[in-house]
């Protein structure tokens, strides 16, 4: 479900679509899964049930060739709103990674949550 | 692999004897007594020379950062000024002692303090105090922001709390900063930073990152076959160097390792990007004088995963095939810390190189949230007193060698009898 609240969090310009066209499919990603850094996104994965973490990570990663396709159609230096929200939303797929193929449940076994540990600094370019 | 190697061929035994070190338990009290930890800052932290980070965070003349030294209990800040000095100073206003620098970081050629106006230059000399005539006749040339005493080395700047260190920084490093002359830093410009206060002696803390044998136990999904494999399933290090009180691991890699077959993401995100193991960032080919280095990898081992360099007292420097990274640990009191770890990234140019490095980071922040969680229920057991000491194996050998020189420090009448 996409709210006029995140719609208007998301979208610089109102008549500005929230993800580049035919990638409407993810739109029900959006804003739930959302993050605008490594830090936000690790904690949008922790936040997560395992049966949401499963179904993003297999929504996502079907669509992923095609999402780094239209991404390197632009500088990473200057993606376009809509192209940075998709590419945002594939990053997330990074944490979802985590939970899926490595943890296979939502957070590092016998770890607390939350806990205190902060990434300051994230890659770059692209927060 | 039809001819399996014994362990006793890749890994080499009785590390600690050779050191000279003996084997007994370790007592468990500096882990969390008061006094030792006052011992601690006057006679270690404050003498020995510390690590505040690289000088890539100061790009350019003009260029400053800002941090909080809380063993010392002392704000400071660090300037590159015109003519490319690298100095750091209290951060401390001459008039009423005032912070003079208020953001993490910039550029600026004078600082201004925001309480009543005495200006600085970025060289810390002071430039002008707002109606000066109305002081009594203040010796401005005594007035700058007072310099601490600072040392480049390697591209890593150091600071000590005497005004006049007893030691050089080259004799402090002494064999250690030998072994380590014209290291290539591979993207020393670029990287991640973590950062944690925990409740945990930063011993503690730095320790967690000092041995592999936890490796299977801790990080069973995130590396545990990335460092052990049926040959050293306890994941043994394969070697040892120590320059007083400096030391250096190198650890085994399971030479073995793929992503497996139901990891889609890495496999996706690692096609084409080969970094040697997952705890590196950079691709293998790139870091080709890096891997040459002498200190890399020093018994040239087919083996080799990670050195983990530990420079007296709270400073590790990590190499892998895919590069560099390091850890700072700021004692804050007995049982808490403030850590912070950087690691080392490549530009990324393509969208797919870019995802990499989100998994490498995603996977890094579990691998750590695994070890430093684990140091804050470590620290509630030992300052329990339930056991008086610590059994140490032969491949905690790190440990014993820092508890030793950590406790030479705190005893010694001078840093020469304490390097001696
Ligand atoms: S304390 Fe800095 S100007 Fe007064
Ligand atoms: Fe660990």
């Amino acid at each position: 479900m996409v709210t006029s609240a995140a719609i208007k969090r998301t979208s610089e310009t109102t008549d500005e679509p929230i993800l580049p066209a035919g990638f409407e499919d993810l739109l029900e990603f959006i804003p739930d899964w959302l993050g605008e850094s490594a830090d936000a996104r690790w904690d949008i994965r922790a936040r997560h049930g395992m049966a949401e973490i499963q179904y993003f990570y297999d929504k996502m990663l079907v669509r992923s060739e095609a999402i780094l396709s239209h991404v390197d159609q632009h500088s990473l230096t200057a993606l376009p709103g809509p192209t940075l929200r998709l590419y945002q939303l594939l990053l997330a797929l990074a944490q979802a990674a985590m939970a899926v193929e490595l943890h296979r449940m939502p957070r590092a076994p016998r770890s607390p949550y939350p806990h205190k540990i902060r990434i300051l600094r994230g890659p770059q370019p692209v927060a | 692999m039809n001819d399996m190697p014994k362990i006793t061929d890749i890994c080499a035994s009785d590390i600690t004897r050779m050191a000279g070190l003996d084997t007994g338990p370790v007592p468990s009290y500096p882990y969390y007594s008061p006094e030792y930890f006052e011992l601690e800052r006057e006679n270690l932290f404050k003498r020995a020379w510390l690590t505040i980070g690289r000088v890539e965070q100061l790009p350019e003349p003009g260029s400053f950062v800002t941090k909080n030294i809380e063993i010392w209990n002392a704000p400071i800040v660090v300037t590159r000024d015109s003519k490319d000095h690298i100095q750091a100073f209290y951060n401390v206003c001459a008039h009423r002692g005032n912070q003079v620098v208020l953001e993490a970081k910039g550029k600026a050629a004078r600082f201004s303090c925001g309480y009543h106006g005495w200006t600085y230059r970025n060289d810390g000399g002071l430039l002008g105090i707002p109606d000066e005539a109305n002081f009594f006749s203040v010796n401005k040339k005594t007035c700058g922001l007072r310099p601490i005493a600072t040392a480049v080395w390697e591209g890593w700047i150091f600071i000590n709390h005497q005004p006049e260190p007893e030691v050089s920084l080259e004799t402090y490093l002494g064999g250690f900063g030998q072994a380590f002359t014209n290291m290539v830093w591979g993207n020393a410009t670029k990287s991640i930073l973590f950062e944690a206060h925990l409740n945990a002696n930063w011993k503690v803390i730095a320790d967690a990152f000092a041995e592999t044998y936890h490796i299977p136990c801790i990080h069973p999904a995130t590396i545990g076959s990335t460092f052990a494999n049926r040959v050293n399933p306890f994941s043994r290090p394969i070697s040892a160097e120590f320059w007083g009180p400096h030391r250096q691991v190198s650890t085994f890699g399971n030479p073995d390792y793929a992503p497996p077959t139901h990891a889609r993401v890495e496999q996706m995100a690692y096609a084409n990007i080969d970094t040697g193991n997952v705890l590196g960032a950079a691709q293998k080919g790139a870091m080709e004088a890096f891997l040459a280095h002498p200190a890399v990898n020093p018994s040239r081992s087919q083996h080799w995963a990670v050195d983990v360099t530990w420079a007296f007292p709270n400073f590790q420097i990590d190499l892998s095939p895919g590069g560099f990274w390091s850890h700072r640990f700021w004692p804050v009191s007995p049982n808490s810390t403030r850590w912070e770890a950087e690691f080392h990234i490549p530009d990324a140019t393509t969208a797919r190189e870019r995802l990499q490095q989100e998994l490498y980071v995603a996977r890094i922040a579990e691998i750590l949230l695994e070890d430093v969680t684990n140091t804050e229920r470590t620290q509630r057991g030992i300052e329990s007193g339930a056991f008086p000491f610590m059994q140490l194996q032969d491949g905690e050998v790190m440990i014993r060698h820092s508890l030793h020189h950590v406790d030479k420090w705190v005893k010694a009448r001078t840093v020469a009898e304490a390097l001696a």
